[in-house]
């Protein structure tokens, strides 16, 4: 039906739509969510693992915050309607409970002095077990035990259940000890709620890894080329990206709008404030006193200074939500939020707040970028052979182990048990041999020592390669071809 | 992309999929826990906790393989139809000695219900209700934001409202209640805490918080410094009150009132504030060693909560120390007890047998400014780095040097 109305309101409406419904809903590759994990992962282990000296004063059940005290505030504290008339100087009392005479509201009047009946609600919605938890060895153990579910986070192990695990642990802390927050708990919870409902475990984690492991051993037993497609798009990776990006977004918008009511902003001052606060951060560097006497000396180098950063940041917080989403303001926008990070890391020695903030603004880089990227960093020179057999079991579960942990196929697996084969091995293979060219190839532990050497994804595998002892008790454990025959003619000399 | 099944089919195995009996063996030990829970009658609410969250886990990972098999319809929801049910079972298996995580375990059967009805509903009526949510979500961020009141106002009366009914519960459970005012709209003092222990012998010493030297991290450092912020916040002076405390102020001459207006230098503590403040003091009195070693019981703990303002930038182009004693700005909170009360000295509430306040007795210099000043020779103000020091907190807690600060 045409009326008049179609093209001012229906159209319009379709258009904002539909404009919505791609925003959101297209599904969206879901690499830049796992490396977002990866990151979480590592800045949360650290906070965990820097709380541990604060686990009596802030969580145990008699230190500074003590459980009952805190029960308390959690159950108790009494929450305000604001006045519902207008500019009365005394306004009209508000009662949302009858009024009883118990000796629960005496109390009540004593210890928050106000009457139950005119509190809207009563009590934080909070939840922690170490509000429950009467014994310090509790505490830690619990501690630990978040810990452990921070690293399985981290590592990307059974990521849908650990990820919602992590996020009621980390928030268990931030609820008991709620006086000792800062900005950086808030990042945290931030980026801890949203990749609890994305597939942030799809690709970079040990769950991928088990999956490419899964795929390999069924084509390799069947005397397939293992093939594992990378994760596929989805609708839950893209909303959950697009909910990060729009709250950073806000953060940006809140912090700078609320900063232009200030004199110190305006003026330049601000950023003076921040780096000559002794008593917020102590400075690190022994340079630093005699720098900032020597830039207070000059006023024109003063102001430059502090009116320039000033302004970067207003700038920079007025302007990203704005230009982040046109893709040539986009890197500049970034790399403006990583230096102004990096500064109140640096001076302000904010450095947890940072880096979750430079999390959440990584999820502005676009998917193709940051596999581009992670390509480079960990596809190497290495190109390798993997001759196995695929009559032997031992050799399927290797030649699979390889194609899981090597997503750049730098090392071509050669069945030596198919009919008709073609390669570098010549002969029967009594174990698989890893090698590169016309090389013979190394077996047994010399060829895990090789492979993590080899294949950048593996270089923190690699690491324990070199420890002292690590050689010898390899070789013993799983020689080589080589030295088993090294063995055989030494036995066989005797 | 992955094919979507939208019936509720067998796996290859035949009978139940195995994720439903995943799903349906944690629905089974978080009724176990139930059990335990009732027949005990809480006598062992610990264990039944124990297998509740076992339970629970179990269903968990039974969820999450189901959903790679099912994305929607009907496998889906019934998956997550049993989780709220697994949920559910779960808040009252913890019991009400475990009651915070009965309300996280609340919202989570409300979370998987909602799942659950979302998974069958058609795409178009799906992606409506996310809509819906998202909408909702930042617009609670949003009032978060507003709430925050300018420097000379209020905040908007509809964003106090809809943050009281509701934001606030939930951005409370999420901790996503921040206002986003980083050093907004300036960058203020720094908060500390300080502590005069006082010992049976007469002994005392001064513990301050946070103690940048006792901090390995910066993760310590911000705690420290987040629980005296906390405790930083006022509660608005009644003017009736304020007539009366600024005549028994006048009964200190010894401690000269402190520069600018009688309002801007008496800061009570909020209630939550003061809760805390006697927490802290009885803390340290527990844990702060005497100075010898083992020695005599704490008897008092004076408290003086402090602003740190930064010297002006001419003290630093002077080449004056960075810290300057005569820029703390401290306000007496009270003397406590070592087991955390305030002393009857510094602070008597009198109520009426129904809990009405009555009769309020406080020391002369409760949360007053107590001045640290620089003046000249003549006595006249000093700038910074000029004269020398009056520590007037020194003075008030007994202690002879009057300089340095604590």
């Amino acid at each position: 039906v045409k009326t008049p109305l179609r093209p001012l309101l229906i159209q319009p409406a379709r258009s904002f739509a539909e404009a919505w419904s791609a925003f959101w809903f297209t599904p969206a590759d879901p690499t830049v969510l796992s490396f977002l994990r990866v990151c979480t992962g590592l800045v949360l282990v650290y906070v965990l693992v820097a709380t541990t000296p604060l686990l009596e004063p802030l969580y145990g059940p008699d230190g500074m915050l003590p459980r009952e005290t805190m029960n308390r505030l959690r159950l108790d504290t009494p929450w305000m309607l604001p006045n519902p008339g207008h500019d009365e100087v005394e306004p009209p009392m508000v009662r949302y409970r009858p009024m009883v005479d118990n000796e629960e509201v005496f109390a009540y009047r004593r210890a928050w002095n106000i009457d139950p009946s005119v509190v809207y609600a009563r009590g934080l919605p909070q939840f922690s077990p170490f509000f429950h938890l009467t014994t310090s060895r509790w505490v830690l153990v619990w501690h630990l035990a978040g810990i452990a579910v921070a690293v399985l986070f981290l590592l990307g192990l059974w990521t849908r259940v650990v990820s919602v695990l992590t996020w009621a642990i980390a928030l268990g802390y931030c609820h008991r000890a709620s006086p000792a927050l800062f900005g950086m708990d808030t990042m945290m919870a931030i980026l801890l709620f949203y990749l609890m409902f994305a597939p942030c475990g799809a690709t970079l984690s040990l769950d991928r890894l088990i999956e490419r492991y899964r795929d390999g051993a069924r084509a390799l037993r069947g005397h397939a080329a293992p093939l594992s497609p990378a994760p596929g798009p989805s609708v839950s990776a893209n909303v959950v990206t697009r909910l990060l990006q729009v709250h950073f977004c806000i953060i940006y918008f809140a912090s700078g709008a609320s900063k232009l009511q200030g004199a110190a902003w305006w003026n330049g001052t601000a950023i003076w404030m921040t780096w000559s606060n002794y008593e917020f951060a102590p400075p690190k560097f022994e340079f630093f006193t005699p720098a900032l006497q020597w830039v207070a000396q000059s006023r024109w180098l003063l102001e430059a200074i502090m009116t320039g950063g000033a302004a970067f940041t207003l700038a920079l917080e007025l302007g990203f939500p704005f230009l982040v989403w046109r893709p040539r303001w986009r890197p500049v926008m970034l790399v403006g939020a990583v230096l102004l990070h990096t500064g109140i890391a640096v001076m302000m020695g904010l450095v947890a707040f940072s880096l979750f903030m430079m999390v959440i603004a990584a999820s502005f880089i676009p998917a193709q970028t940051l596999k581009r990227v992670l390509e480079r960093v960990f596809k190497g020179p290495a190109r390798l052979w993997l001759a196995y057999s695929s009559r032997q079991r031992v050799g399927v579960r290797l030649a699979a182990a390889v194609h899981a942990v090597d997503p750049y196929g730098q090392v071509a697996l050669i069945d030596a048990g198919k009919p008709g084969r073609e390669g570098p091995v010549d002969g029967p293979l009594t174990a698989p041999r890893l090698g590169a060219g016309d090389e013979e190839g190394v077996s047994g532990y010399p060829l895990v020592e090789r492979l993590t050497r080899s294949l950048r994804v593996l270089w923190p595998v690699a690491l324990l390669t070199w420890l002292p002892g690590a050689s010898r008790l390899g070789r013993a454990l799983a020689p080589g071809e080589r030295e088993a025959r090294e063995k055989e003619a030494v036995g066989a000399g005797r | 992309m992955a094919t979507v099944d939208r019936g509720l089919e067998r796996g290859p195995e035949g009978g139940v999929p195995v994720p439903y009996r995943a799903v349906l063996a944690g629905v089974g030990i978080t009724f176990a826990a139930l059990v335990v829970q009732l027949g005990s009658r809480g006598q062992l609410g610990g264990p039944a906790v124990a297998v509740a969250l076992g339970g629970l886990l179990v269903a968990g990972a039974g969820l999450a393989t189901g959903l790679k098999r099912w994305r929607e319809g009907a496998g889906a929801g019934g998956l997550w139809a049993l989780a709220a049910v697994a949920c559910g079972l779960g808040h009252v298996a913890v019991g009400p000695a475990w009651d915070s995580l009965a309300l996280l375990l609340t919202v989570a059967a409300w979370v998987a219900g909602a799942a659950a009805l979302l998974a069958v509903l058609p795409a178009r009526w799906r992606r409506l209700a996310l809509s819906l949510a998202i909408a909702a979500h930042f617009a609670a961020i949003a009032t978060a934001v507003a709430v925050v009141p300018p420097r000379d106002g209020n905040a908007p009366w509809l964003a106090q409202q809809v943050w009281t009914r509701f934001a606030r519960p939930y951005l409370l459970f999420t901790n996503l209640n921040n206002g986003y005012h980083f050093y907004a709209p300036d960058p203020g003092p720094t908060s500390l805490l300080w502590f005069r222990v006082q010992y049976a012998d007469g002994t005392s010493r001064w513990v301050r918080i946070p103690d940048h030297s006792q901090c390995d991290t910066h993760i310590e450092a911000r705690r420290w410094g987040a629980l005296c912020t906390f405790v930083g916040q006022s509660a608005p002076a009644d003017p009736r009150h304020f007539e009366e405390v600024v005549k028994l102020r006048q009964k200190r001459p010894d401690i000269p009132a402190g520069p600018g207006p009688a309002a801007s230098q008496y800061r009570p503590p909020t209630t939550q504030a003061q809760i805390l403040i006697a927490d802290y003091a009885g803390y340290v009195a527990r844990t702060a060693a005497h100075p010898e070693g083992e020695g005599p019981a704490v008897t008092g703990v004076k408290v003086y909560r402090v602003d740190y303002h930064n010297p002006p930038i001419k003290h630093f182009a002077d080449g004056h120390p960075p810290i300057d004693p005569a820029q703390y700005q401290p306000f007496y909170m009270g003397e406590f007890d070592a087991s955390g009360k305030i002393k009857p000295e510094s602070l008597k509430l009198t109520h009426d047998s129904r809990g009405i306040l009555g009769h309020t007795e406080q020391d002369p210099l409760l949360y007053w400014l107590i001045p640290i000043v620089r003046v000249k020779e003549d006595g006249s103000p000093a700038e910074p780095g000029e004269g020398r020091v009056i520590n007037f907190v020194r003075k008030h807690a007994g202690d002879p040097d009057e300089e340095s600060v604590p």
